[in-house]
């Protein structure tokens, strides 16, 4: 069974639903139908928890260890411009492009039709596509302008990067203010690059909830709060490329 | 546990055990904070069903006599 929890919980549920009928149209007896539905519940809340829940502070070292990674890449190369991040479709995940050389010579839907590649060159414009950090646990439902708030929530809170995040879209810019920073790294290169760790997956989080690339404009911390300043991008635009 | 004591107590209606199904269920929501694979539809019911209770309720007082 590739999901018992599910199977388990749904059991439960429907147990718990034909024990509260049936003692409710049969016996008449209240406390039973009450114990019915209390298993229903308790068959629908078994149901929806994920079988493997990662242990508390997996996920953060993980992101922690991808990030380690990808500064020696950057390093190695030479990167200083700032990376550009990319909803990649048809599956949704963000790319980040790290222009190496700038000449402006191609759309940055271009370079996400080459996300698969790691180098991407055309003309006089040279880049690295990285996969950033990326927190995806569980939870792998609707993506939309609407829900910007509540996908920068799962991303940085659920995953324990921060304890709240929200978000403000202004003309072309998104804010988004992160507080209660709780990991982040401290390799320069990366920071310089990608941003600080919360700003690259909250830079993420905007880039697949508005399906536009986004970069981050600048990044502003106040003791255990960040503000991050993202710039929307067109597909059409070459200036970063 | 919730059940057995409201029994117990000789209670025979049946929105006193959904509420407190409901007030069960957002307490330990909020403390042990489970991960969830969908939408928790489930805090969804049980709100819409504590709020039906709590309007009949209120109506029930209203519209006394």
């Amino acid at each position: 069974m590739a999901d018992r929890n599910l199977a388990f919980g749904l059991c439960l549920a429907v147990f718990g639903v034909l024990f509260s009928l049936g003692s409710y149209l049969a016996l008449g007896n209240v406390p039973l139908t009450a114990l019915g539905i209390g298993l229903a519940v308790l068959g629908a809340a078994w149901a929806m928890t994920p079988p493997n829940p990662l242990p508390r502070g997996v996920v953060a070292s993980l992101v922690k260890s991808s990030s380690s990674n990808i500064e020696a890449l950057l390093e190695a190369l030479g990167a200083f411009e700032k990376a550009v991040y990319l909803p990649v479709k048809p599956d949704g995940k963000v790319a980040a492009y790290v222009p190496l050389k700038k000449a402006g010579h191609a759309a940055l839907s271009e370079v996400a039709e080459n996300a698969g590649k790691i180098v991407f060159r055309r003309g006089g414009s040279l880049g690295v596509i990285v996969a950033p950090p990326k927190v995806e646990v569980g939870n792998p439902h609707l993506i939309g302008e609407s829900s910007l708030d509540g996908l920068l929530e799962y991303a940085l809170v659920e995953s324990e990067i921060a304890s709240s995040a929200r978000a403000v879209q202004a003309e072309e810019y998104v804010v988004v203010e992160v507080q209660g920073l709780r990991v982040d790294v401290n390799h320069s290169r990366f920071r310089g690059v990608m941003g600080s760790l919360p700003a690259c997956v909250a830079a993420q989080a905007v880039a697949e909830a508005l399906s536009k690339p986004v970069q981050i404009a600048d990044e502003r911390r106040e003791g255990n709060r960040l503000t991050v300043r993202l710039r929307v991008l067109t597909w059409t635009d070459k200036a970063f490329t | 546990m919730a059940v057995s004591a409201l029994a117990a107590l000789n209670e025979s209606r049946l929105d006193v055990y959904v509420s407190m199904f409901t007030l069960i269920y957002f307490a330990a929501t909020a403390v042990f904070r489970p991960r969830r694979q969908t939408w928790d539809f489930l805090a969804l019911a049980l709100l819409a069903a504590f709020t039906y209770v709590v309007a009949v309720r209120v109506l029930e007082i209203l519209l006394k006599p």
